[in-house]
């Protein structure tokens, strides 16, 4: 598996709900973007559910797209 | 068989509704949204498509604001219970479901102060005589789309552009039209859309929902705290949409089953659906006006209401007619007072009630003209049950 692992690493973006997490798909997916919905990392967040992990490297272009609605972005961050 | 009862619920349902429902529970069946696995999310995603497929028809840009409930009911009381509070006013028709009219008689008990504005014999609302109702404690007018009763269809844009100017909120019930007849939120000044899946939406039923526009954001109490799968860490109940109105687990085979119906409803446009309903309500209005002894009550313009005819036979009682109806002509439909008293005295028909038939997308011209024989058998030979 790490051998597929982008160069930079990977980022999340958390939400403060799922329904968030669902939204940031579809945005991710209309700007062809890759992305992944994974489980929270438990260490990073106490909600349950999932949140989206992308390729940091990515970052500006996620951070663009998630901007045009509102999500309830709760952090972007490295993982 | 042939099935008039629409107006009560959508019967059957295109094909497409029972299949997503059953790939739900045999597939991916899962919780929506607590949990992190494959299945909980595939489970969210179907959830998600329902609210994106609802803020879409609805003219409603933000998903995240549409809001499920079990049925229309469950929408309307937290519209009403979740905003309204001693000293306030609110305005109405007395066109209205019970849905709405119970739970301002039980918010009256607590303070809330309730106007309801007369309608003209078929059911139609003056605008004029609903501005003359609001005062400066008025905080909302909450009018049905369609009535259930008659169809007649409710000046809804005027409406919404008269609550912008007095800085009103404005709560539609389109339990009757949605899915049959255009609705805009933002284009007709609609805050709070309450809406229930098993109508016209073609979705089970144990579906609804209410959208909730910017005016009313942050506004509205919930009804019901508990988990949302979000800020877990709290016992302090979430203040964001749409989890702060959705505590519980969704009914998520329910919702999938909506998806489907939402899509269909796409798939052939409102605006066909609605001309197919409106000839078959034009037929009928014609068709029943001709029989002697007959009364429709209503607008008398299939352009004017949905495709809900209701009527009285003289002679006969309209739960006699409805039982005769179902026994020589296998005709489903509904008699009595339909959830409505007040849009019945104002109609001239309380309490006796009327016979309702709700023709769908699914009905075509040959069941009607079936249907308007079947009535004009009866009509010329009346039973006495009135004596
Ligand atoms: C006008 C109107 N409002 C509200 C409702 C309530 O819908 P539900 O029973 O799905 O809550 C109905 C239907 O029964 C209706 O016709």
């Amino acid at each position: 598996m790490s051998s597929c692992e982008p160069e930079e690493g990977y980022g999340v973006a958390l939400f403060r709900s799922v329904q968030g997490a669902l939204g940031a798909e579809r945005l991710l997916l209309a700007a062809g973007i890759a992305h992944k919905l994974i489980p929270v990392p438990r260490h990073i967040s106490s909600n349950c559910g999932f949140c989206v992990r992308f390729a940091w490297a990515d970052r500006d272009r996620v951070e663009h797209a998630l901007a045009v609605a509102d999500l309830g972005t709760e952090r972007v961050m490295r993982l | 068989m042939i099935y008039f009862d629409n107006a009560a619920t959508s019967w059957p349902k295109p094909e497409a509704v029972p299949k997503a429902m059953g790939r739900f529970l045999g597939e991916h069946g899962a919780n929506p949204g607590r949990s992190g696995h494959a299945l909980s999310i595939q489970a969210g995603r179907v959830v998600f498509e329902a609210r994106e497929r609802a803020a879409r028809l609805f003219g409603h840009g933000d998903p995240m604001s549409v809001v499920f409930t079990k049925n229309a009911t469950e929408a309307l009381n937290l519209a009403l219970q979740g905003l309204l509070g001693p000293g306030d006013h609110v305005a109405t028709s007395t066109m209205e479901h019970n849905s709405v009219l119970r739970p301002l008689r039980f918010l009256e008990g607590r303070g809330v102060e309730v106007s309801r504005v007369p309608c003209g014999a078929d059911g139609s609302l003056d605008p004029a005589d609903l501005a003359r109702s609001v005062s400066v404690r008025t905080r909302l007018v909450v009018l049905s789309h369609a009535s259930n009763v008659v169809g007649t269809l409710c000046p809804i844009a005027e409406i919404g552009e008269l609550s912008r100017e007095r800085d009103l909120l404005f709560c539609v019930d389109a339990a009757q039209s949605a899915g049959v007849c255009p609705i805009d939120m933002a284009a007709m000044g609609i805050d709070l859309l309450a809406f229930t899946g098993h109508k016209s939406l073609y979705g089970p039923q144990g579906t609804g929902g209410l959208c909730v526009g910017e005016r009313a954001r942050g506004r509205l109490r919930p009804l019901l705290h508990g988990g949302t799968g979000s800020a877990s860490d709290s016992d302090v109940h979430p203040e964001f949409l749409p989890d702060c109105y959705e505590a519980g687990t969704l009914n998520a085979v329910g919702l999938a089953g909506l998806a489907a119906g939402l899509a269909f409803v796409e798939e052939k446009g409102v605006e066909a659906i609605r001309a197919h309903e409106t000839a078959l309500a034009a037929r009928l209005i014609a068709g029943l006006r001709e029989i002697p002894g007959v009364g429709v009550l209503g607008t008398g313009s299939a352009e004017r209401q949905t495709a809900v005819v209701s009527f009285n036979v003289a002679g006969w009682r309209c739960s006699e007619i409805a039982e005769a109806l179902e026994e020589r002509a296998a005709i489903c439909c509904r008699a009595g007072l339909h959830c409505a008293p007040l849009a019945h005295r104002q109609l001239g028909t309380f309490p006796e009630g009327a016979v309702r038939f709700s023709p769908g997308l699914f009905n075509t011209e040959t069941e009607v003209a079936v249907a308007i024989d079947a009535v004009r058998e009866l009509a010329a030979r009346p039973k006495g049950g009135l004596s």
